[in-house]
Parts: C-alpha cells; sequence; structure tokens
C-alpha cells in the first residue's frame, strides 16, 4: 500500500520532508518510524491530520505525519 | 549550605542554609544560619522564597517593605549538568490581581553568577527597603566566610546591561554578574525590567551573550531599590565529579528528554527554536497579536532560511553539555563569521518575528537584541507591543504610540528603544494595564496580569494555573499539540499532577531542559549524589507540589478570584479556525476544567500560609 509521509524540523535531515513510500498491508506508524531509524520516543504522530499511537493500523493512502515532541522554557 | 543530617525530610532543620539580609537604606548587612522548615526550604529556589514572601502583607510593589530574594537551588554549584541556576523573588510590579494587589513571582536565570553566589558561601540574599543613591552589592567569599560590600554605582548608570556586565569585570576578574539595563533603572515607566545574567562565554568574548531572569519585572524592583548591579566573586568550586556523578550526567545527556534541546549536530532536535517547526504543521504559530493567518509567512525564520543569512553556532552555559543556545552570527563579506547578533530561542524569535508581522530574521535578530540589551522581559515587551500593532490596526484614527502597525520595523525599533529608556509608559507598565486604559481588553494577551508566551492561549486552558508564567509553571503548553488530548479529564489530570510539577525545577537549581520529570529517578538521584541526602521521588514531587499550590494560595491572598483564572475574551468569543487543532476552549470547557481543578487543589491549600 502507498502512505504518504511528512517528516518536519529537524527529522527532515538526511531524509525527505514528504514522500509517497511502499508499506506492506498491516504496517503502522511505528513500522515506518523503525523503516526510517527515527526514535520513537518524544515524537508527534499524526495519521490524516489527527493524534494516532505507534501502533495504529495504516490504510493505502493514508498520511503520516512525524513531527520532533519538543518543549519550551 | 551544611547538611547535618542526611535523612532532611525527617528532619530538614538539620540542613541549614546561609543568609544575608542587606538592608539598602541603612546600607548595613547581617549574616544568619537558618535551618530548613520543610523540603521546599531544602530543595530552594521559589519553595524557599515563598515561605518568606508568604510573611509579608504587600498591597504595592514599590515599597521598603517587599523583599527583593536572591537565592540558589540545592543543585546550583554542584557538579550536576545545569545546576547553575539563580532566582530572584519579590512581589511583582507588572503581575497583580485584578483588586490591584501585586503578585508574589520568581524568575530564575543560568550563566554562572549563581554558582559563584554559592561559591561565595551565601545561599540567600534579602535586600531590604531602598537605598538613596544607585549601589551595587559585592559578596566576596573570604577567609571566614562571605564578605559583602555596599559600593556607590553612579558611574554605571545609563550602560546597557552588557555594557554594565564588561564595566564591572574589569575590577571583578573572577566574579559574575546580575544587573539591570536602562530599562530597570526606569523602574516607574518599565515594570517589565529583567535581570541580566553574565555569562563565561560573553566575559570572554566581549560579547553581549548574556542571560535573563526576565519574568514579573524583577529588574524593574532592582531598579526601585537602587540596586544596580550584583557581584558573587569566588574561585571555581565545582567539586570532584565522582563515577556516580559521572553516570548521572551521561543520564543528563543521553535521556530523550534533554537530547530534544541539544544541537542537531549532537543529534539533538536544535533548542526550542525548533518548536516553530511543529507548531507551524498545525498553523499554530502566533502571528500578529497570537492569531495565526493559516499561510506560511512564517517560514522566513525557519533554521534553513536563517541560515542564509547568518552563521549559527550551538553553545552552553558554564560546563553543560546540552548546549541550547542557538547563538547567531553575522557573515563577513568574505565569508567568515562576523560579530554575534542575538541569539534565537522560540519565545523571543516568536514575539519579535511572526506575532509582530516581521519575518525577516535580520530584522528579529536585531530587535532581539535590543530588547536584551535594555534589559527587558522579551516576552512581556513582544506581548504588549503585539497589542500595541493589533490595536493601531483596528483603530487608524486614534492610534497609540504614533501609529505603529504589524511589520512596520524601523517604527518597531523605535518604540523599543524609547521603552527601555523609559519614555512609553503604556508599553514598559505591560499589557493588561494598557489594555485597561484604552477599554479593549479582549485581544490583550496576558493571563493574570502577566504576557503570554509564544504559545497559543487557544490551545492551553492551563494557563489560567500558571503561578509565574504560562510556560515556565505549567508544563501544559505543547499539550495539545503534543498528546492531541481533548477530554476534560485529561487536561484536569495534566494540570493537576504532571504540569504543575514543571515548577520543581526553580526549587532545585537545575535547567528544565533536563527534560524529566520531577518525579524521575534521575532527580533523586542527582541530589544523592551532589549532596548525600536521601531523598525519594515521591518526597521530592511532594514538596513541589506543596510549593506550587503554596503560590496559588498566595495569588489568592493577594485578592485573585475566580474572575482572574480565565484567558482572554478572545479565545472564547472568536475561535481561529486557520488554527489545525481542535478548538476545545470553550466557556464551557473552561469553566468545568476550573471547578474541577480547583476541587482537587483547594483543600490541599489549606493551611500552607502563615495566619
Ligand atoms: S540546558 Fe541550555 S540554558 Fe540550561 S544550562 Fe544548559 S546551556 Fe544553559
Amino acid at each position: 500500500m502507498q502512505i504518504t509521509v511528512k517528516l518536519y524540523g529537524s527529522l527532515c535531515i538526511g531524509r525527505f520532508q514528504s514522500a509517497v513510500r511502499e508499506y506492506t498491508d498491516g504496517s503502522t506508524i511505528q513500522t515506518i518510524v523503525t523503516d526510517l531509524g527515527i526514535p520513537s520516543e518524544y515524537l508527534i504522530r499524526l495519521k490524516n491530520g489527527y493524534h494516532a499511537p505507534l501502533e495504529e493500523v495504516l490504510h493505502n493512502n493514508d498520511t503520516v505525519s512525524l513531527l520532533p515532541m519538543l518543549d519550551g522554557g | 549550605m551544611r547538611i547535618l543530617n542526611q535523612n532532611s525530610v525527617a528532619d530538614p532543620s538539620s540542613v541549614v542554609y546561609r543568609r544575608c539580609i542587606v538592608d539598602l537604606e541603612a546600607g548595613t548587612t547581617t549574616q544568619e544560619d537558618v535551618p530548613c522548615r520543610n523540603l521546599e526550604d531544602v530543595l530552594g529556589g521559589f519553595g524557599r522564597s515563598y515561605q518568606i514572601l508568604a510573611e509579608r502583607k504587600i498591597t504595592e510593589a514599590y515599597c521598603p517593605e517587599n523583599p527583593l530574594i536572591l537565592n540558589t537551588g540545592l543543585l546550583t554549584g554542584s557538579t550536576v549538568m545545569t545546576g547553575l541556576r539563580a532566582y530572584f523573588s519579590s512581589y511583582s510590579p507588572l503581575k497583580q490581581s485584578r483588586k490591584g494587589l501585586p503578585s508574589a513571582m520568581w524568575s530564575a536565570g543560568s550563566g554562572n553568577f549563581g554558582n559563584k553566589l554559592k561559591w561565595s558561601g551565601l545561599d540567600e540574599v534579602i535586600f531590604e527597603k531602598r537605598s538613596a543613591t544607585p549601589v551595587y552589592a559585592v559578596f566576596t567569599e573570604g577567609e571566614h566566610g562571605p564578605q559583602i560590600e555596599i559600593k556607590p554605582a553612579s558611574h554605571l548608570l545609563g550602560l546597557t546591561g552588557h555594557e554594565k556586565i564588561m564595566a564591572l569585570y574589569k575590577e571583578y576578574a573572577d566574579a559574575h554578574f546580575a544587573v539591570i539595563g536602562p530599562a530597570g533603572e526606569n523602574f516607574d515607566t518599565v515594570y517589565m525590567g529583567a535581570i541580566v545574567l553574565s555569562t563565561d562565554n560573553q566575559l570572554k568574548s566581549g560579547e553581549g551573550k548574556t542571560r535573563f531572569a526576565g519574568r514579573g519585572g524583577m529588574g524593574s524592583m532592582m531598579g526601585y531599590k537602587n540596586l544596580i548591579a550584583i557581584v558573587a566573586q569566588s574561585g571555581d568550586k565545582m567539586g570532584r565529579i565522582t563515577p556516580d556523578m559521572r553516570d548521572v550526567n551521561r543520564d543528563v545527556i543521553k535521556n530523550g528528554g534533554s537530547a530534544r534541546f541539544q544541537p542537531i549536530s549532537q543529534g539533538g532536535h536544535g533548542g526550542t527554536w525548533a518548536n516553530i517547526d511543529v507548531l507551524q504543521a498545525f498553523h499554530a504559530v502566533p502571528e500578529n497579536n497570537f492569531r495565526p493567518k493559516g499561510d506560511e509567512d512564517v517560514a522566513g525564520l525557519f533554521r534553513p532560511n536563517v541560515e542564509k543569512d547568518f552563521d549559527i553556532q550551538s553553545e552552553a552555559c558554564f560546563r553543560c553539555g546540552i548546549r541550547c543556545h542557538n547563538n547567531l552570527y553575522h557573515r563577513n563579506a568574505d565569508g567568515s563569521r562576523g560579530a554575534f547578533a542575538a541569539k534565537f530561542d522560540f519565545e523571543p524569535l516568536i514575539l519579535f518575528g511572526s506575532n509582530i508581522g516581521i519575518n525577516d530574521s535580520r530584522q528579529v535578530a536585531e530587535l532581539i537584541h535590543l530588547c536584551d540589551y535594555l534589559g527587558m522581559d522579551a516576552i512581556s515587551l513582544g506581548t504588549t507591543i503585539s497589542y500595541v500593532l493589533d490595536y493601531n490596526a483596528r483603530h487608524p484614527d486614534k492610534p497609540l504610540c504614533d501609529g505603529v502597525t504589524f511589520g512596520q520595523f524601523d517604527q518597531i525599533r523605535e518604540l523599543i528603544v524609547k521603552t527601555g529608556r523609559g519614555n512609553v509608559s503604556q508599553v514598559g507598565r505591560g499589557v493588561k494595564r494598557l489594555s485597561e486604559q484604552t477599554g479593549e481588553t479582549s485581544y490583550a494577551m496576558h493571563v493574570k496580569g502577566l504576557e503570554l508566551p509564544a504559545y497559543l492561549p487557544d490551545t492551553n486552558p492551563a494557563y489560567a494555573f500558571a503561578i509565574a508564567g504560562g510556560h515556565m509553571s505549567m508544563g501544559t503548553h505543547m499539550y495539545l499539540a503534543k498528546e492531541g488530548k481533548t477530554g476534560l479529564d485529561d487536561w484536569v489530570e495534566v494540570i493537576t499532577r504532571q504540569g504543575l510539577l514543571q515548577v520543581g525545577y526553580d526549587m532545585i537549581g537545575l535547567c528544565k531542559f533536563v527534560g524529566v520529570g520531577m518525579g524521575h529517578e534521575l532527580i533523586s538521584r542527582a541530589i544523592g549524589e551532589a549532596t548525600g541526602l536521601k531523598v525519594s521521588s515521591e518526597e521530592i514531587v511532594a514538596a513541589v507540589r506543596r510549593a506550587y499550590l503554596r503560590g496559588l494560595a498566595l495569588e489568592r491572598r493577594q485578592g485573585y478570584d475566580d474572575d482572574d483564572y480565565t484567558l482572554p475574551d478572545q479565545v472564547f468569543e472568536s475561535p481561529n479556525p486557520k488554527v489545525n487543532l481542535p478548538a476545545i476552549v470553550t466557556r464551557e470547557f473552561f469553566a468545568q476544567m476550573k471547578q474541577r481543578v480547583w476541587a482537587v487543589f483547594k483543600p490541599e491549600m489549606e493551611g500552607l500560609l502563615p495566619e
């Protein structure tokens, strides 16, 4: 299935900003995070614009956005 | 600080700290050893200073009875990484209840000043009354304990904060400095004066790389007291780093919480600046007075775009491996690095950038630099200016401040200079007072009299429960963007459990960018390793919670009633459809949230203040 993956901030470095990628059926957000070598803690994960857990199962044509989870100070 | 028994929870009085009382009117000083009353006293910072403030009934900030308390945290001056913090507490000239009473406030700063003060032998200084003439105070490590001198400071008047520090550095080579800028000197018309703290990097390079205790007008309090500067002089007494402490510091660096603030080159996300990328994904970056436009105008402030104009260097406070400072340098014609321009953190970047309609990083850098030099709190100034610009956009026929509005760099620049020099009290006294004068309060972005930082109130109803600045004292400003949680239960839980623990860092002497919660074993381990004290995570959390609730109780005593605990009306009346996050903050949601939070807090607040 085809998933649009969008990366933000420093997560783009050495990767990409937006790409359509192939994943097998049953893939989750965790599958993508692992595939891209991104540490899964301190990560904001959106599926089709809504917050979603790492275990969220994806479907063809979904969009997954990954953002670094920052804070102020 | 002397620790006579390592079980401080069972017997806090066995921890004794060294206090100096400076009577600025009489020019006299006294020192005493004070036994701690409770674990809040032991941990220090505002946990201790608020207990002192609570003993006084203060009805106006600028009065001789209002003390300015300078103290440190338990881990300030220790070998725990980021253990550098100094705290300033007082009843604030800026933050006040609707009844007109000043609120207690504290403000924290890094640099190396806190260390030097502690190494001089003092844990706390209470500045009483006010001097008839401008003075500075010198605390020096002496053979038989701390030595204190009060000296004339007229020669420092009118200098910027950076210039004052460099002038003092010529006289005190192994010292660090806390000074005010022109804004603090003009305390009558500027209530948002910051305290400017020196850094090693500044002293070595001669560049204005200062740190700030900015919030709540503590620099204006210094100005009122005619205390122009504080010098803390001592040798470097950083203890030996034991193998266990090395492990603690390695865990500080390695934990994912602090990694977020580390340089990109170090595998981190590059400090708070990176928040702009995250929040822009939701169109939640403040623009034009906290009103995102749903466009991409802020892209000019993204790091890759700024890199086209500036050299960016990750730098740090004294011996800190987190290195969260993003210092910008001009580029010379030949491509080499030029002079220091400014430090880019999320708050000043937005509040002197997109929130006032400026998205050119060179202009933003200049405004940040000006604010720093004049010694004002970037958040209070930026947010008050954005109100002026917004008002003028709405009322071109009867404008404020010569009609300046969004994006007008030269006019805004001039307004900042005039404000910092004490010539525009409308701005210098903050947005609450200004909006009450104009009668248009709905888009004045403050909560409880303190200007909001660069996180939209539309996304953070918990601002109402921050006791000393919206994001410094309630860790919920990114909760909606981070977690996407919209339920009432979630918000009540986050406010009453994790959110309030944010203030713990302003007790123990560490920097928030350590990035773990107060209940994390790393904090308890750091305290144990640095001091020998055995304090469990549960005990730390309980003490921080009491300290926070004491702060809330103190607000109530200073006249804050239920109507003060609110957000700017615009948030309720005109939700911004351009923000791609759930619009959770309705009046109904907010009222229910408050009711449930108070139901948790009020019983626990009983008995926390002296009769
Ligand atoms: S984390 Fe940043 S602000 Fe805190 S001590 Fe380290 S360099 Fe300074």
